[in-house]
């Protein structure tokens, strides 16, 4: 871990943004899931 | 390519090379180096600052290719947990591979092509995969594979036949434990 006040801001700021990307990036994956489901269902239910 | 690989290269290259290397390489690219994980670029931006890096330190763009691949696995795992520990082990990983890949890019942007990694299970310690893309990455899957093996604490060998670099339209990669 570096001493260099600016360094060590910026790391902070970095792990910030990929908390927040890491975020996106699991809720769209549980949005696309559950519209792939949906999508399922529908067929099956227009099957039927 | 995904904004996420464009990230994982910065890292690779500040951690490695140093702040100032990665300032100077973005410099001589005329690229901003700001990239957001799920946004999509072109593959021609990748190369590009690759290519700068290769020259500017002296690495075989191949060697650094397959050190980013190497590099790529446990910053994927640190990120994305869940896709990797669901399997018990490397080529079980391997096979889900093009499916984990596919939903990773097409959730935000439908339509947009993935790189095929086809998988043919020859084995319970031997895997075949089929890579195919027009952007001929095979020694950045072979790094990710090394990583992979890393991981999972496997011994392994990897035959790498065809090769689109040498006229195929595909690369095989026939990756066996030991």
């Amino acid at each position: 871990m570096t001493d260099n006040p600016y360094e060590k801001a910026y790391q902070r700021e970095k792990s910030a943004r990929n908390e927040a990307e890491h975020l996106l990036e699991d809720l769209s994956r549980k949005l696309y899931e559950k519209n792939e489901e949906i999508s399922r269902l529908y067929d099956d239910y227009g099957a039927t | 390519m995904k904004g996420i690989v464009m990230n994982l290269l910065a890292e690779m290259v500040e951690t490695q090379l140093g702040l100032e290397e990665w300032n100077a390489v973005l410099e001589e690219a005329d690229e901003s180096g700001i990239y957001t994980a799920t946004l999509i670029y072109e593959d021609e931006r990748l190369l590009n600052l690759v290519g700068i890096i290769s020259q500017r330190n002296n690495i075989p763009a191949s060697d650094l290719v397959f050190a980013f691949g190497q590099f790529m696995f446990p910053a994927f795992y640190k990120r994305y947990p869940q896709l990797i520990d669901a399997h018990a082990n490397m080529l079980n990983f391997l096979e889900s591979l093009d499916s984990v890949i596919h939903v990773e890019v097409v959730k935000l942007h439908p339509g947009a092509i993935t790189p095929g990694f086809k998988p043919d299970r020859r084995g319970v310690d031997q895997l075949f995969l089929k890579y195919e893309s027009d952007r001929k990455l095979c020694r950045l899957a072979e790094g990710l594979i090394d990583g992979a093996a890393l991981h999972f604490g496997h011994d392994y060998t990897i035959v790498h036949e065809p090769c689109a670099h040498h006229g195929s339209d595909h690369c095989g990669l026939l990756v066996s434990l030991a």
